[in-house]
């Protein structure tokens, strides 16, 4: 019997066999979707939706191997845990850096209007504008350099953002299921979030006020 | 960049950067400014002006403030130091570290170089 006959004789005789199916067909349901929606939007969703069940998956593949051949479920366990407590405590450790480089505020006015829990105001003229797992920065020269509108395409771009690290960080959930991570389509979908709210337009304009900033 | 905490006696003793210098005499002369003005007035990029600026707030050089400015909120850059409060500073931060260090040979030549007047 070789290793991959004797990985399926395992799950078949296992408890987890049926969900074991389930889980894969979801992957490969939330694959397909992926492939083949033209909305990017609905694009990074079925990507998330792919990761989520191979996350689910894993486990119980874990569990429903019963032989040693499937001796590198133990090491990914054992590299996930390492990874998993890197990337919750990566968040609190930039903060931490970005506190004592520039040093932030909390706007209370912009969290409000944007529907977001907290925005961050980093105390430097350089325009920045980046999220933190569920987190917005944003930089005091930002405020200053874009009009309103502009400034909540940008804000709501960001926002985006924190919404797909609801759960998890988009760009950590890499680490765990090896999944290519389609970043062009996670910054296109963000521009159409914040496109719709605001206008195209703003986006634009906002963009090339930035680009000017920086050339 | 504004160093504190060393100085280099290299050929030319400096305070500032040059563009930080050209900065600082910027708003020393307008007494105030915004980004952009100072940006155009000193012919740098609004970025490098941007970070300069930052750096010189930081070390206490410049104190900004938030105005309404043609019915938009913009930062207005202020010197926190007059020129010559600054230059007092560094000669004398420089002089109480030879001081210091080197206490009787500095002040044996200080007399000398008086008398030799």
């Amino acid at each position: 019997m070789n290793s991959i006959a004797c990985a399926f004789y395992c799950l078949a005789n296992s408890n987890f066999g049926k969900a074991f199916f389930v889980f894969s067909v979801g992957v490969a349901v939330a694959t397909l979707g992926y492939l083949l929606s033209r909305d990017s939007i609905l694009k990074v969703r079925f990507y998330i939706f792919a990761n989520a069940f191979v996350a689910v998956n894993l486990p119980v593949i874990y569990f429903s191997m019963s032989c040693d051949m499937f001796w590198f479920m133990k090491y990914y366990a054992l590299y996930a845990l390492t990874f998993g407590i890197l990337l919750l405590s990566f968040p609190k450790a930039y903060k931490l850096y970005l506190r004592k480089r520039y040093g932030f505020r909390i706007d209370d006015e912009l969290a409000k209007k944007h529907g977001l829990k907290r925005v961050y105001v980093l105390n430097t003229l350089l325009p920045k504008a980046f999220t933190i797992g569920r987190d917005v920065f944003v930089s005091e020269g930002l405020l200053e350099l874009l009009e309103e509108d502009e400034l909540s395409a940008v804000i709501y771009h960001e926002k985006f953002h924190a919404m797909q690290n609801k759960l998890f960080s988009l760009k950590a959930v890499k680490f765990l299921t090896f999944l290519h991570i389609p970043e062009n389509e996670i910054e296109k979908a963000a521009d159409e979030y914040a496109e719709r709210l605001v206008g195209k337009d703003a986006l634009r304009r906002a963009r090339r006020k930035l680009e000017n900033f920086y050339s | 960049m504004v160093k504190r905490e060393r100085i280099e006696l290299g050929e030319e003793i400096r305070i500032f950067s040059p563009l930080e210098e050209k900065i600082m005499e910027f708003l020393w002369e307008k007494k105030e400014a915004t980004l952009s003005e100072i940006a155009k007035g000193v012919n740098a990029s609004m970025s490098s002006v941007a970070a300069t600026l930052d750096r010189l707030e930081k070390n206490g050089f410049v104190r900004k403030e938030k105005k309404s400015v043609d019915g938009r909120r913009k930062f207005v850059f202020y010197p926190a130091v007059s020129k010559k409060d600054v230059e007092v500073n560094f000669v004398q931060s420089i002089l109480d570290r030879l001081i210091d260090k080197f206490g009787d040979v500095v002040v044996d030549y200080f007399y000398k170089r008086v008398e030799r007047k």
